[in-house]
C-alpha cells in the first residue's frame, strides 16, 4: 500500500512537471514549437550543397510577419527585413562549416487581449569555418503577433546586456 | 536469490518506512531547491575571457545574496544574467558608477588614475575610449586582455544584471 502511495507521489510530481514544460496552453505550445522549428532551420549541423541552403533560408519568411524588423546588434548593425534575413542566412550557411545554436531560458509572456506574446531567451551560438571557432552568447527578444490563427514574430531584437564602449544604448 | 537482491536494493533505496523515505527526501528536494533558486548559483565556466584566473571547464560556485544590501565593489568577479540564470557571463568590475574608465596600451585608468591589476598576467595592449558610467551603471571585463578587446564582450552592464559574487 505504502508503496503504491510512494508511486502515486512520485508520478504527481513528474506529471506536474511534464504539464509544467510541455502541456496546457495551446498558444503557448504553437510558439514554442514554431520558435524550435525556426531554430533548427538556422542551425547547420552537417555540409549542405546550394540548394539545401537556398530551400532552408526560403521557410524563413514564414516565421515572421511581413512588417517584421530584426536588429542583430552587435553583429549586424541597422534593422533587417525578413527577405534580408533570409539572404543574410543564405549567405552565412555558405560560408559556415558548423553553426549550432543552445537555447536557454526561455521566457514567454503571451498578451491574449492583443494577440501577442514576448519569449526572451539566451541563445549560445557556435560556430566553425574550417579549423577556426568561435562561440557567442547573447540574449534575445522575439515579439510575436497572431494573426489568422497563427503566431508570426514581429519583431526580433538582441539585448545587449554588457554594452560596449562607445556604442550607442 | 534474485527475489531477494531486489528485495534489499528496494529496501536500500525507499527503506523499511516509504512514507518517510518520501518525507525526508521532500525535505532535502526543497532544501536544495531553495539554495540553489536563491541562494548559491553552480557555476560552470566557458570560454578564456577569464584566463587566468578561470580557465574553461572550470566548476565553482557564486552568491546570489551577496549584493542584496550592498552594491558590488571594485575588483570583484561577479556573474552577470542574460536572459535567466543557466548562462551568464562571468567578469570583473574595473569601474563604479560615476566613475570614467579607459585601458591605454594595456593599462587599466579609472579617473585618469592608474590601477595596476594583478590579475592580468596575458599580455595586452588595449587601448579602449574612455566611458562614464551612470548611477546605476558598472564596468564590467575579463581578465584575458590577449585577445582583441572588440573579441571579448566588456563594457557597461546595469547594476540589475550583475546577480551573484563568485565564491570559488
Amino acid at each position: 500500500m505504502k508503496r503504491i502511495i510512494l508511486a502515486v507521489a512520485l508520478g504527481l510530481l513528474v506529471g506536474v512537471w511534464v504539464w509544467n514544460r510541455y502541456g496546457g496552453d495551446r498558444d503557448a505550445r504553437r510558439i514554442h514549437g514554431r520558435f524550435d522549428e525556426l531554430v533548427s532551420i538556422v542551425e547547420k549541423t552537417e555540409p549542405t550543397n546550394q540548394l539545401r541552403i537556398l530551400s532552408l533560408a526560403q521557410q524563413v519568411p514564414e516565421f515572421f510577419s511581413p512588417d517584421a524588423t530584426i536588429t542583430l546588434a552587435p553583429m549586424y548593425s541597422g534593422n533587417l527585413t525578413r527577405r534580408e534575413v533570409t539572404s543574410y542566412l543564405a549567405r552565412a550557411h555558405q560560408a559556415l562549416d558548423r553553426l549550432t545554436i543552445r537555447i536557454s531560458d526561455r521566457r514567454l509572456d503571451i498578451d491574449r487581449d492583443n494577440d501577442t506574446a514576448l519569449l526572451r531567451f539566451t541563445a549560445h551560438g557556435s560556430l566553425e569555418i574550417g579549423s577556426n571557432r568561435d562561440s557567442q552568447l547573447h540574449a534575445f527578444e522575439l515579439r510575436w503577433i497572431k494573426t489568422d490563427g497563427d503566431w508570426y514574430i514581429q519583431r526580433a531584437t538582441t539585448i545587449q546586456t554588457i554594452r560596449r564602449p562607445g556604442a550607442e544604448d | 536469490m534474485t527475489h531477494t537482491k531486489h528485495n534489499v536494493w528496494i529496501r536500500f533505496l525507499i527503506g523499511n518506512r516509504p512514507l518517510r523515505t518520501l518525507v525526508r527526501a521532500m525535505i532535502l528536494a526543497g532544501v536544495c531547491f531553495w539554495v540553489f533558486r536563491f541562494s548559491i548559483i553552480p557555476v560552470y565556466v566557458r570560454g578564456d575571457s577569464m584566463l587566468p584566473t578561470y580557465h574553461d571547464g572550470q566548476f565553482g560556485f557564486a552568491n546570489s545574496l551577496a549584493f542584496r544590501n550592498q552594491d558590488p565593489g571594485f575588483g570583484e568577479v561577479v556573474v552577470i544574467e542574460l536572459s535567466g540564470r543557466r548562462k551568464m557571463y562571468l567578469k570583473r568590475i574595473v569601474g563604479l558608477p560615476g566613475d570614467t574608465v579607459e585601458f591605454r596600451d594595456g593599462n587599466l585608468f579609472v579617473n585618469n588614475d592608474f590601477i595596476p591589476e594583478t590579475y592580468v598576467i596575458l599580455p595586452t595592449d588595449w587601448t579602449v575610449p574612455p566611458e562614464t558610467l551612470g548611477q546605476q551603471e558598472f564596468y564590467v571585463v575579463g581578465d584575458n586582455r590577449s585577445m582583441p578587446w572588440h573579441a571579448q564582450t566588456m563594457g557597461i552592464v546595469d547594476r540589475e544584471r550583475i546577480v551573484g559574487r563568485i565564491m570559488f
